[in-house]
């Protein structure tokens, strides 16, 4: 026991792939407790990839079969070959580029979040006094849920009796303001600031842990070299941050192109179909759920598999340009 | 006399009080006001439903502006989402308010999930941390990878791959395949547990226990905080999930959880006082367990995004 105890400690690599029965035994299949070990480490290990197996990758190999076949409803048994029709019906939908383009906007108030959480976050890192409590409040809208946020800023946002419009009405003195429920910049614009109100709570926690990892003697260097505030923060602390601005970047990409809740309660259960005013909240998530739920399975197949090559295209592209501007060498 | 002794003594010291010294001042002042500034552009909403739950339904029907003071402060709102919600009883057959339904039905969805979630990502962060076994590098790269894949890409494929099973319109879906970990969760606790001597491991295998029991007896109560904070983390996200229960539920309102039963709630009143008093309170469990564990809420983001 001692001896394979020692054995694990200095070369636990070349220990795990040694086979066979241990020294002396004579049956061939015995397993020993190493191996025994080995066995409960890989299954234990694997449970996660087991599940993300069956419940997401089967998935994924169902929709890439469903791409190229019509389809009765989700009966299996009437899926018949069609010939490619599937991709051009959904790269002749008007809606479909429409909804790529809506799911880009709702990216907009990520990157708006970003740079507000950045701002607060410089702020709270002077810790002056209850600057603590400031960064508990930030958080608070992260950990709202979806729905309930939109029953509060629908209320705000009410076109006759709401709080918003009185607060317009009474600076600028018109007699009504602006129609945010009917008018698709209006929408689109109700829709970013709702966003926009839950986005920074996420960055503004990431930051404040990024900020307070900075090596302090860069900043006594830079102090040295007679560089003011700004030029420490430009200098030091954004180069320093740069792999937390990244990884927000990236999240927040991927938040945006994936927006499906709040678009869903603000205009998602409408009997025409129509996701909003000029579809100005059909984002490609809704458009999916909505064609896979009520049309065609098989179209909705399509639509997903031309969002995952979008995403991943846009995280592609990230990664080759954060060579350019991303330091890991702190 | 002394008046103007102090005035001038005041004065002396205002010279004193060189230009950088009222940068310093002026700069944390300008702090303070974006930081007071931004709290209360983020504290309105609240502050707005608030307001307008404790409002009459008689004073809100004859208005036609926003009512910033009620004349009257009325309870009649809480009272209609708590105990006289008029869809309880056609939707559930009894009398507790679809909002109490959809509490409870969050609550025997969510915890057990996420707790067996958690315990269940955690073994597997154990054997890939602590336990030698062929494979171990590209099973993990496995896990990694299927972080980088979009889920929502998948939403639609898997309400397909439910139906063929059998599964849609029931809790499965929302339940099962959280009972197996999730890779982000496994991947967080892995870079934890592996920060943990192995010397502990090996003593405690010579003891003679064996590396269940060893997660279960000392690595679980060593890395408490990490747990949690993950815990809590998979709590908001079970708690606030909308999209999973409108696509496996949205027929059975009694299975409703509480974001479901709140949106399906929002659509049979029209009162705003109602709206916002059922916004208020499915949000306050939350806010309450925030006031309490802080710590853990922000631990679980600062400490699992960046190790990597």
């Amino acid at each position: 026991m001692n001896e394979s105890v020692e054995k694990i400690n200095s070369a636990p690599e070349a220990f795990a792939a040694e086979t066979g029965a241990p020294k002396g035994e004579k049956k061939r299949f015995h397993w020993g407790a190493n191996e025994r070990r080995a066995l409960y480490g890989a299954v234990t290990a694997a449970i996660p990839l087991i599940g993300y197996l069956l419940f997401n990758l089967v998935p994924l190999v169902i929709a890439i079969v469903t791409m190229f076949v019509d389809m009765e409803g989700y009966d299996f048994g009437s899926m018949s070959w069609n010939n490619f029709a599937n991709f051009g019906e959904v790269f002749s939908d008007p809606r479909f580029y429409k909804s790529i383009g809506v799911s880009f906007t709702f990216v907009v108030p990520h990157m708006l979040g970003l740079l507000i959480s950045l701002l607060l976050s410089a702020l709270i890192a002077q810790k002056l006094p209850a600057h603590k409590f400031f960064k508990a409040i930030y958080f608070v809208p992260y950990i709202c849920s979806s729905v309930a946020v939109s029953v509060m800023w629908r209320w705000i946002f009410d076109q006759n009796i709401g709080i918003l419009n009185d607060i317009i009405m009474r600076i600028t003195g018109g007699a009504e303001g602006p129609k945010w429920f009917t008018e698709a910049g209006s929408f689109t614009a109700m829709l970013i600031t709702v966003m926009v109100w839950q986005a920074p709570g996420y960055g503004i926690v990431m930051f404040a842990a990024a900020f307070t990892n900075v090596n302090p003697a860069l900043y006594e260097a830079a102090e040295l070299d007679g560089a003011n505030a700004f030029r420490k923060f430009t200098s030091v602390t954004l180069p320093a941050i740069s792999p937390t601005i990244f990884y927000l970047l990236i999240a927040g990409l991927i938040a945006g192109l994936q927006t499906f809740d709040i678009p869903q309660i603000f205009a998602g259960d409408s009997w025409t179909g129509a996701a909003g005013p000029d579809d100005a909240a059909l984002s490609t998530v809704l458009y999916i759920y909505q064609k896979g739920l009520f049309n065609s399975m098989p179209i909705a197949s399509v639509m997903s598999m031309v969002l995952f090559v979008v995403i991943f295209t846009v995280m592609v592209i990230n990664f080759k340009l954060s060579n350019k501007w991303v330091s890991y060498d702190v | 006399m002394t008046f103007k002794h102090e005035r001038a003594e005041a004065v002396e010291t205002a010279k004193k009080i060189d230009g950088a010294k009222v940068a310093k001042i002026t700069g944390k002042v300008l702090i303070y006001a974006v930081l007071i500034l931004y709290a209360l552009w983020v504290i309105f909403p609240f502050l707005v439903i608030v307001i307008t739950s404790l409002t009459p339904q008689t004073e809100l029907e004859g208005s036609i502006k926003f009512i910033w003071f009620p004349e009257q402060i009325s309870f009649d709102a809480y009272r209609i989402v708590l105990v006289d919600d008029i869809y309880a009883e056609l939707l559930y057959g009894d009398n507790i308010s679809s909002v109490l339904h959809g509490f409870w039905n969050t609550l025997w969805q969510v915890v057990p999930t996420t707790l067996v979630g958690l315990f269940v990502s955690g073994l597997s962060a154990y054997a890939f941390a602590k336990i030698p076994f062929r494979g171990k590098n590209g099973l993990f790269l496995c896990l990694i990878a299927t972080m980088m894949i979009p889920g929502a890409a998948l939403t639609m494929p898997s309400y397909l791959f439910y139906d063929a099973i059998g599964w849609t319109n029931s809790v499965l879906p929302l339940m099962i395949p959280a009972l197996f970990g999730g890779a982000g969760i496994t991947f967080f606790l892995r870079q934890f547990f592996m920060g943990l001597p192995n010397e502990l491991v090996e003593a405690a295998r010579i003891d003679g226990l064996n590396d269940f029991r060893i997660y279960l007896q000392m690595i679980v109560p060593l890395s408490a905080p990490a747990m949690i904070a993950q815990g809590v983390f998979m709590f908001i996200g079970g708690y606030n999930n909308y999209q999973g229960a409108l696509l496996y539920l949205a027929n059975l309102p009694e299975l409703a959880p509480l974001q479901l039963a709140l949106s399906l709630f929002q659509g049979g009143y029209g009162n705003p006082a109602v709206l916002c008093a059922a916004a208020l309170i499915a949000l306050l469990p939350l806010l309450i367990i925030y006031c309490f564990l802080q710590k853990y809420f922000t631990q679980g983001i600062s400490m699992s995004g960046l190790k990597a």
